[in-house]
């Protein structure tokens, strides 16, 4: 901005106070008051019976309750399971995706177009995805009668009972809903790196593996931070694929093999019974608040850690890069 | 081999790859729109790739049966979708503005706040949402799915970076001169500018919404007010078209139609977007 800074609090900037007013309410109201209120309740043996009920301060009992129940301790595995075998290969796909999509030496055609086919899955309702994949592998459904029609098999496979497949289907369905947002991510970033020093590196002579580890991937550091960080926080709020791919109104799976951890609180604790015992299920939310934010915050202090000295490497290896790309040109010409 | 003829292998390669990948994201999509389109017999037989004619049956049988109205959660849905749209797009651009425009004491906290809430979004609290929402008395209400829209931290992100591209201040100082009053600038002058980043945040803002199962799961009991993720998921676990699955594909079909339409015309919008809002650290 060009523009003479004008001194802060002037009388006019006393409109940004205004203007910012309904957002700030909306975050107090709906979001950071909401957390104080889960915090405090989940002390207490809150349920929806009554709100204007005498609260009872009953310390650490419901986390007692919520941290003894097994199926939600086990969740806490099956939400990082799911997790990590979905987003190892959503970065890894992504990566070598959008560096084919960006490569030089490839100069693909129709990247536009692939693109928009990889992304739109992100768009459709994880409700229907998650329908159209319970009906395409049920017992009688398309998937065996093709197998069947191929003579590939005799009698059809019972998808839906056997817990490991239906685990690596909810961690595919989960690739599949995300790795066109993250290609998408990832291009852009790419291709906001300086072309100079992908040239000034071939002039170097460095091959397309060298260039990959050695620009692209520092450079991308903080579009890689960003998908890192809201995967894993959305990884860990895994809700609407895994509640509804079993159908049969068994949310989570037959023996709970791919419940994860919104799965397990929602059918504790709100399903079907009509005094909702609040002060359990925000002990519960407790649980999966602080995995979540215990996570992400690692996260982040791991990628910050390495941050330093990598980007004081980083800047003196760009100065080489650009003295030497001079000194190359300089030749050339 | 020579470097060329190198290359030319990888680029073959890396096609079929892409062309693999191309049919895993529009296959399944595809024989839903099919099979919406087949008799339960015809669906029965077998995986087909050309339409048939039972389209209007399947019509039919949709509105014809069942608990839940699959075209009443239809409308319930575009009600909120919409309703939800508009006010996310203009206060995330209202709160923009200020950030953007004015210098006030707290900006940096506030975006400080905004970016937080990027990373670790207010959904996580979905239990103190929930209980306070009944405080309110709103629950079996679309108040707690659209009212909300007034604070979303995503929004007000992209329309940050947005405004940075394409503000011009010297017509915010002119439209001070000419006597115009502040909120008269944003909506005279900025809002015109902004148009096309404000329709791509609404795209966001309205795919958003129309998709979202969890939170009117916990908030919504009374069918007549389910969503439609809602209405697909009593569909799913209730086995409503049981007999006839022709009808639940359709109205699986139904309910990804309206994002797909959207989609098929302004893909550009949508896929440019997404790598806008997020790039800029």
């Amino acid at each position: 901005m060009k523009t003479k800074k004008i001194r802060q609090g002037g009388k006019i900037d006393r409109w940004g106070y205004i203007f910012v007013a309904p957002f700030i309410i909306g975050i107090l109201v709906f979001t950071l008051y909401p957390v104080g209120d889960m915090f405090f309740k989940s002390f207490t043996n809150a349920t929806n019976r009554a709100f204007n009920q005498e609260l009872e301060v009953i310390g650490f009992a419901n986390y007692q309750t919520v941290l003894g129940n097994q199926s939600f301790i086990t969740s806490i595995g099956t939400t990082w399971k799911i997790w990590i075998i979905s987003f190892i290969p959503q970065l890894g796909i992504a990566l070598m995706i959008s560096a084919w999509f960006t490569s030089v030496r490839l100069r693909l055609k129709c990247v536009g177009l692939f693109r928009t086919v990889f992304y739109m899955p992100n768009l459709l309702m994880s409700a229907t995805v998650a329908a159209l994949y319970t009906t395409l592998f049920s017992n009688l459904g398309p998937i065996n009668r093709m197998l069947i029609n191929l003579g590939l098999i005799t009698e059809p496979i019972f998808f839906r009972d056997t817990p490991s497949f239906m685990v690596g289907l909810v961690a595919y369905l989960q690739w599949w809903l995300w790795f066109g947002v993250t290609i998408v991510l990832l291009m852009a970033g790419m291709t906001s790196i300086s072309p100079s020093l992908y040239e000034s590196a071939t002039v170097d002579g460095a091959n397309g593996g060298q260039m990959f580890f050695k620009i692209t991937l520092p450079l991308l550091r903080p579009v890689m931070l960003y998908v890192l960080v809201t995967s894993l926080v959305g990884g860990m709020q895994m809700m609407d694929i895994p509640y509804m791919i079993n159908g049969e109104n068994r949310p989570g799976g037959r023996m709970g093999e791919f419940a994860t951890m919104n799965v397990v609180m929602t059918n504790t604790y709100f399903n079907g019974n009509s005094t909702r015992n609040l002060g359990l299920a925000s002990a519960a939310g407790m649980v999966i608040f602080a995995v979540t934010l215990v996570a992400a915050l690692i996260l982040l202090a791991i990628m910050n850690i390495g941050k330093d000295d990598d980007s004081k490497l980083e800047k003196k290896r760009l100065k080489r890069l650009n003295k030497e790309s001079k000194l190359g040109k300089a030749v050339l010409s | 081999m020579s470097y060329k003829l190198l290359t030319n292998l990888v680029r073959l390669i890396v096609y079929i790859i892409m062309i693999f990948i191309a049919l895993l994201c529009i296959v399944p999509i595809y024989i839903l729109f099919i099979n919406a389109t087949r008799s339960t017999p015809q669906i029965n037989s077998g995986i087909s790739f050309l339409p048939s004619t039972f389209l209007a049956f399947n019509w039919g049988v949709l509105g014809s049966s069942g608990s839940v109205n699959l075209f009443r959660s239809f409308g319930n849905s575009a009600i909120i979708a919409f309703s939800n749209t508009i006010i996310t797009v203009y206060f995330a651009v209202l709160t923009a503005y200020a950030i953007e425009v004015y210098n006030f004491k707290l900006k940096k906290v506030v975006y400080s706040l905004v970016m937080l809430l990027v990373m670790i979004p207010g959904q996580v609290a979905v239990i103190g949402f929930y209980m306070q929402m009944s405080a309110f008395g709103w629950l079996n209400t679309f108040y707690p799915l659209i009212i909300p829209a007034i604070a979303v931290p995503t929004s007000v992100f992209f329309a940050k970076q947005y405004l940075e591209s394409c503000l011009v201040k010297e017509l915010i100082h002119a439209g001070r001169i000419d006597g115009c009053s502040e909120l008269g600038i944003m909506h005279k002058i900025m809002m015109p500018i902004a148009i096309p980043g404000m329709f791509t945040m609404a795209i966001f803002a309205f795919v958003g919404s129309w998709n979202n199962f969890f939170t009117p799961f916990l908030i919504i009991t009374d069918q007549k007010k389910a969503t439609l993720p809602m209405a697909v998921q009593i569909i799913v676990n209730g086995n409503t078209y049981n007999r006839e699955i022709g009808a639940f594909y359709l109205g699986l079909a139904i309910s990804i139609v309206p994002v797909v339409v959207v989609y098929i015309c302004l893909s550009k919008f949508i896929v440019g977007g997404m790598a806008m809002g997020a790039v800029k650290e």
